[in-house]
């Protein structure tokens, strides 16, 4: 399948109606959805489901989720999400051949450093699981088409290696693996669910680096929890404020979850800014290829 | 395209789990859980056609049947070989645990 069906009229026409949409006011902010009128920008370029947004730009049925996800997700800017959707559109080249486009995608987001550095001191059979796994999505990357028990057997060894996991970040990590463990051509959520896991293990690496630890982190919760029971009634009737509470409690402890819950939420907006950028980079990125096999 | 996933009632569930090896999710229309399961449980039944059957009860219009089948919390998915129960899971499952579920099962 070719990107537009080697039509570039069919581009221009799918990129009209995307401006059209936007310009009535009918994108919906949510999952990948199409009512005939109204839809997410997936369901409005295709004028249906996935699989109709993959016939309509010849990209994998998957990537349909992801970009709703991402606009889904930047809702609190409506204009970066309007021109992410503009952007996401713009970069697929007419006629080229997208379907490694997935798989590169996730082997970008598992070879992510944070992602590294944990792993490099685990013994648990993650970091195994983790290459093996980046290797699937490469060679897929590269147009092999894997055998149905590789798959399973990359499965198997992520289940096993997150449920043996010593801590939240190694599970998250493994819940990431488990996620990717999938041929990104025969499903329509493997980006969105790579992205959700992503995001999490994401997250609870970055939350656990210095000056907070998962040591902080638990005391944090243990000490807000004993104030939940302790002013129960007060918390309730509005007469109290439970990070009031926690500051007068303990000032330092209190002071350092603030300013890790800020990073948290600073940290989440870059996640997704980054994830759009890898999306459509990838996606700019099969014109050269194809400009190659041309030029060869 | 044939519609992997059937709906199954009262009066049809005896011959929906009969033979073979069946997964039933018990739903409601209300459940949140149940809706984020949905797209899981259509990719499952794609992966498992000709091996597992997936058919859902609205334990809303089929009280009968969650009430033999205990379903008091949802999304619970049940699985059947040659209409005998052999495992069931409560909650929603991401799409690797669901599958692990089914191979760990059958």
């Amino acid at each position: 399948m070719y990107t537009f069906q080697n039509d570039a009229s069919a581009k221009t026409q799918i990129q009209e109606r995307l401006e059209q949409a936007i310009a009535e006011g009918r994108i919906d902010v949510g999952p990948t959805a199409w009512d005939g009128t109204r839809g997410s920008v997936a369901g409005i370029v295709g004028q249906g489901d996935a699989t109709a947004f993959a016939v309509a730009t010849g990209t994998p049925a998957c990537m349909a989720g992801l970009l709703d996800m991402l606009v889904q997700n930047c809702a609190a800017e409506p204009a970066f999400a309007l021109d992410l959707a503009r952007n996401w559109i713009a970069a697929i080249p007419v006629g080229a051949e997208a379907s490694g486009v997935p798989s590169a995608l996730v082997v970008h987001l598992l070879r992510d450093d944070a992602f590294l550095n944990a792993l490099a001191t685990d013994a648990d059979g993650m970091g195994a699981s983790h290459a093996l796994i980046t290797a699937l999505h490469e060679r897929t990357a590269a147009g092999a088409v894997l055998e149905r028990r590789e798959w399973s057997a990359a499965r198997a060894a992520a289940v096993a290696a997150a449920d043996a996991a010593a801590d939240d970040s190694l599970v998250a990590i493994g819940r990431l693996l488990e996620a990717a463990a999938w041929p990104p051509l025969t499903s329509r959520i493997l980006l969105t669910d790579v992205l959700q896991a992503w995001f999490a293990a994401r997250e609870l690496v970055g939350r656990m680096s210095p000056p907070w630890s998962v040591q902080l982190d638990m005391l944090a919760k243990q000490t807000l929890q004993r104030l939940v029971a302790e002013h129960q009634s007060d918390l309730q009737s509005g007469r109290a404020d439970l990070f009031a509470l926690f500051a007068a409690h303990d000032p330092e402890l209190a002071n350092g979850f603030r300013v890790n819950q800020v990073r948290s939420q600073e940290r989440g907006q870059l996640m997704i800014r980054e994830c759009a950028a890898l999306a459509i980079a990838e996606l700019s990125n099969i014109a050269s290829e194809e400009r190659r096999v041309v030029t060869l | 395209m044939t519609k992997l996933i059937k709906d199954a009632t009262d009066a049809t569930i005896d011959s929906a789990i009969a033979s073979g090896i069946t997964l039933v999710d018990f739903w409601a229309d209300w459940c949140g859980p149940c809706k984020s399961l949905a797209p899981v449980l259509a990719e499952i039944a794609e992966h498992y056609v000709g091996e597992v059957d997936i058919v859902k009860v609205d334990v809303v219009a089929n009280e009968a049947t969650a009430l033999r089948y205990g379903a008091r919390s949802i999304p619970l998915l049940v699985l059947f070989k040659d209409g005998q129960e052999c495992a069931r899971m409560t909650g929603a499952a991401t799409k690797t645990r669901l599958a692990a579920f089914i191979d760990a099962n059958v």
